[in-house]
């Protein structure tokens, strides 16, 4: 609905001045119920062109009443059981497949909807004209609804869409739309008349409600309140999860437990405390735990590597023990030896006897050769020992290297493992290599087995602390989740409830607002129709909530607080009824342009229909009222007050042929006083000049308008529109322009088309006309029968266009 | 319309007016019914109707007086106003049909004549200034 979009906008365009917080507006739209598409493909304020039935109650032969499709009263007049009602209920019928009269019906009533003369099908059609509106579409042609009945009962109908002759596939509800049929009740039968106030009055504080059009803002609170109740829920299960979490934190034994169940247990929990316990960090964990995950994850010396150097340390030690003892140390002396031996042959050549021995002739040639060859092989022996020894150095050092202390925690710990890893270390003051060796070897034996079962423990236990831990930490998990909704919770609760203030004092500012026009509407009906009731009625009001809701009609009677239906005549209750009905069936809302009445005169004196008329008339001003009426008082009261009204009268023969014809209308009302004037011959003629030429003016005034506003709206006018333009005050040629949909409407060529469409007569008469109303004195007019003939021509032409 | 009461015109308007005031609020006893009292009251306030009337068109077309109730209430909107015209013709039409018996219908109410009586008073303002 249009309504709501702008109740929206309204809502949206008030919030940065609300008071609210960012977070809060940023709720509320939250909550703001997404915009609903409209239902319905036809737009526009629709209108009845026509209604016809045959088959149909008291009408046999298809019958048809013929309506001006815009703003305007028409009167239905008929004798009781001439078939007039039976129109209105075919309206109502075909729009909505249901009629007030049949509902709650015993079967027997509900037979008698079928007429006895007609024996081919019911079927009943209404003819719409939806106004061209502001959406710009233009002139839309019109469009039927037909209901046909294809068996013996009520129900055993279907409906059709026309357009152009043409079904258009669409369902009754895609022109008309139910609900807001049901919301507005442009169909106010008799019946309903006493029904409206015998019903309960919550009902009716609901419908008016509804057409305040207040619902996006009630949906809204149903939202928030939906939303706060959620919140609360989180809230209240997370405090019962505590309590349970802490009974099942307080059977388990872990220091971890301990410290959960305290970070659990104040007012509020503390929930950074539980975060930093599930990740590992708690104080327990550190002092306890993080020795034994330490211990689990000691650094043992490298045992197979120490194997490998004490045997690498033993098997140089032995090559090494090998080369001091053998022939390589005595190599390396005689080498030396040989080396001065060979240096002194150098020096001396030509001596071939030995300085040392004395034998001659020893050492010539072949002895130096033989001696050269003996040096390089004395000297490779003697690098062999001088590597080995060098291996030996490098295993020892390779040993002390592996000998590493303690971690420093260790050390300050556990003292026997401890004391174990000194006696490892205190091998790096030994030098021999053989009994490194053995020290190495057994130091190292002792401290491994040690820190293996050391740690194997550790391990053991970390474990099964932690097998115990597991299932309390993803409990843990799980609180904190919750908990976490539990603390957003609270503020947002706050929020919501800030919100749903806000939006209360909205709606109670817009009902108000929105109300008062519909309650000054019901007062003002209420005292045309009741202007001598001895019952006077105050500001309606809707009041109370949930059960006690209720429409509130405080009445008095001679000042005299009363009891609405206690004090009220039937009629006084009649008209209470319209006071209530008809600015709901006119709400500037409702996409109804037309408002249907059956028979409202029963039991109303003459003041009252004198008044209803005056009602009628001022809603006709902007609606196509339609008055369905057994007896002649309202057409009476309606030429008496000298109001605008089309009478149609209904009249039925034998075997329920049905005929309607046209009696009067604004037109012939006006023609007919003209004439009843000009015949008077007592009439003085200056009264005569005065009077009879504005009278022959309003005939044409009302045929110009009625021509103008059939221009107009196939032009594709709005009726809104038609009717500002139409009833606008100005010179009679300004309406003929528009009846002839002249652009322009200059009076000299407006008179020169009036002359060529009607000849120069009529071009005189409107001249005539002008002059005689505008200009006084007056100039004589002659023959006044002759003026309100030939008013009464021009008339027909122009209605005729 | 009838103009018989015009050769026993004896009350001017103002005590016509008076008199119905009388019979609406009686001071002592009386011997009539609340009924007979609203349609004699009735009578006298459409009396002072036709008179006010007569006058304000003696006032400005003599001959006016002759021509039919109709002619003169409808030329009557063209003089004065629309407005008044027609509220001439209601309160007329409504204490015509109170000051005459009708077996289908019952007397008036003394409510409804006093608020005639308000109605014809303001319309003896309003035709009497415009006649000036």
């Amino acid at each position: 609905m249009s309504d709501n979009a702008s109740l929206r906008d309204l809502l949206l365009a008030r919030l940065p001045g609300s008071g609210l917080s960012a977070e809060e507006q940023a709720l509320l739209r939250d909550l703001l119920p997404a915009a609903q598409p409209l239902s319905g493909r036809r737009s526009g304020t629709v209108y009845m062109r026509s209604i016809t039935a045959s088959g149909w109650r008291g009408i046999g032969p298809a019958a048809t009443v013929r309506l001006n499709p815009g703003p305007g009263l028409t009167l239905v007049a008929g004798r009781n059981g001439s078939g007039k009602s039976s129109f209105a209920e075919a309206a109502e019928m075909a729009l909505t497949g249901d009629n007030f009269r049949w509902q709650g019906r015993t079967q027997v009533w509900k037979k008698g909807w079928r007429n006895l003369h007609e024996h081919s099908s019911p079927e009943i059609a209404v003819e719409l004209v939806f106004d061209a509106g502001s959406d710009g579409e233009g002139a839309k042609e019109p469009v039927t609804v037909r209901r046909i009945w294809h068996g013996e009962g009520l129900e055993e109908s279907r409906t059709v869409v026309e357009e152009a002759g043409q079904t258009t596939g669409e369902d009754v509800h895609d022109v008309i739309d139910a609900e807001q049929l049901s919301l507005y009740r442009p169909f106010l039968p008799y019946t309903q008349l006493g029904a409206v106030i015998n019903g309960p009055l919550t009902a009716l504080h609901d419908e008016i409600s509804r057409i305040l059009g207040l619902e996006l803002l009630s949906d809204t609170d149903a939202a928030a309140r939906a939303r706060a109740k959620s919140l609360t829920d989180t809230e209240s299960a997370a405090k019962a999860l505590t309590a349970t979490v802490i009974q099942e934190l307080s059977e388990v034994d872990d220091p971890r437990a301990k410290e959960a169940i305290t970070a659990l247990s104040g007012r509020s929990p503390d929930l950074d405390a539980i975060r930093v316990l599930l990740q590992g960090h708690g104080a327990a964990d550190e002092a306890h735990l993080a020795r034994l995950r330490r211990l689990a994850d000691l650094e043992l010396p490298d045992r197979p590597l120490i194997a490998k150097a004490v045997t690498r340390l033993r098997s140089t030690a032995a090559v090494a023990d090998d080369a001091r003892h053998g022939s390589a140390e005595d190599a390396r002396q005689l080498v030396k030896l040989l080396d001065a031996a060979l240096e002194h042959r150098r020096r001396h050549p030509d001596v071939s006897h030995c300085p040392v021995c004395g034998t001659t002739d020893l050492l010539d040639r072949s002895w130096a050769e033989r001696t050269r060859a003996q040096v390089e092989r004395l000297q490779v022996e003697a690098a062999e020992v001088e590597a080995a020894h060098r291996e030996l150095v490098n295993a020892v050092r390779e040993v002390h290297d592996l000998m590493r202390p303690a971690p420093a925690w260790l050390q300050a710990d556990e003292s026997s493992l401890a004391a174990l890893w000194r006696d490892l270390v205190a091998c790096r003051t030994v030098r021999d290599p053989r009994e490194l060796a053995d020290r190495a070897e057994r130091a190292e034996a002792v401290l491994g087995d040690a820190c293996d079962q050391v740690r194997e423990d550790a391990r053991r236990r970390v474990t099964a602390q932690d097998g115990r831990w597991q299932p309390v930490a993803a409990r843990l998990s799980a609180w904190l989740v919750q908990a976490e909704a539990a603390q957003a919770a609270k503020p947002a609760r706050k929020q919501i409830k800030a919100v749903r203030d806000w939006v209360r004092a909205l709606t109670d500012e817009l009902r108000d607002a929105r109300f008062k026009p519909f309650a000054d509407q019901s007062g003002q009906i209420w005292r045309l129709l009741c202007e001598r009731s001895s019952v006077s009625l105050g500001a309606i009001g809707l009041t109370g909530v949930g059960p006690q809701r209720q429409v509130s009609l405080p009445v008095s009677v001679d000042d005299a607080d009363a009891p609405a239906f206690g004090v009220m005549s039937q009629g006084e209750l009649h008209s209470l009824a319209l006071s209530l009905f008809i600015p709901r069936a006119t709400h500037q809302d409702s996409p109804f342009g037309f408002l249907v009445i059956d028979d409202p005169v029963q039991s109303m004196d003459p003041e009252k229909v004198d008044g209803l008329a005056k009602v009628l008339d001022l809603y006709a001003q902007h609606r196509q009222v339609v008055v369905f009426t057994h007896d002649t008082r309202l057409e009476e009261a309606v030429q008496r007050l000298g109001l605008r009204a089309t009478v149609l009268r209904v009249s039925r023969q034998t075997d329920s042929v049905v005929h309607v014809a046209s009696v009067s209308d604004p037109v012939s009302q006006a023609l007919a006083e003209a004439r009843a004037i000009a015949l008077d011959p007592h009439l003085p003629p200056e009264v005569a000049d005065r009077v009879l030429p504005s009278m022959c003016r309003l005939a044409l005034e009302a045929a110009y308008q009625d021509t103008a506003r059939r221009t107009l709206r196939e032009a594709g006018v709005g009726q809104r529109d038609i009717q500002e333009r139409v009833t606008r005050p100005g010179p009679l040629t300004g309406l003929a322009a528009l009846a002839m949909g002249m652009r322009g409407n200059a009076a000299r060529e407006v008179l020169d088309a009036v002359a060529h469409d009607h000849g120069p007569w009529a071009r005189e008469l409107i001249q005539g006309l002008n002059q005689a109303s505008h200009q006084a004195p007056t100039t004589p007019i002659g023959d006044r029968l002759a003026l309100v003939d030939r008013t009464k021509r021009l008339a027909k032409e122009v209605l005729a266009r | 319309m009838t103009t018989t009461t015009r050769s026993t015109r004896v009350l001017p308007t103002d005590e016509l007016l008076a008199a119905a005031d009388r019979l609406l609020n009686p001071s002592d006893e009386t011997a009539l019914s609340p009924g007979v009292r609203a349609r004699a009251a009735a009578t006298l306030l459409r009396l002072a109707l036709d008179e006010t009337l007569d006058a304000f068109w003696r006032a400005v077309s003599p001959r006016m007086t002759r021509s039919t109730g109709r002619t003169r209430m409808l030329c009557l909107q063209w003089y004065v106003s629309p407005s008044v015209a027609r509220q001439w013709y209601t309160v007329w039409s409504g204490l015509s049909a109170a000051c005459h018996y009708h077996t289908y219908d019952l007397p008036p109410t003394p409510a409804e004549v006093r608020a005639w009586h308000q109605d014809v008073s303001e319309l003896l303002r309003v035709l009497t200034a415009a006649r000036a």
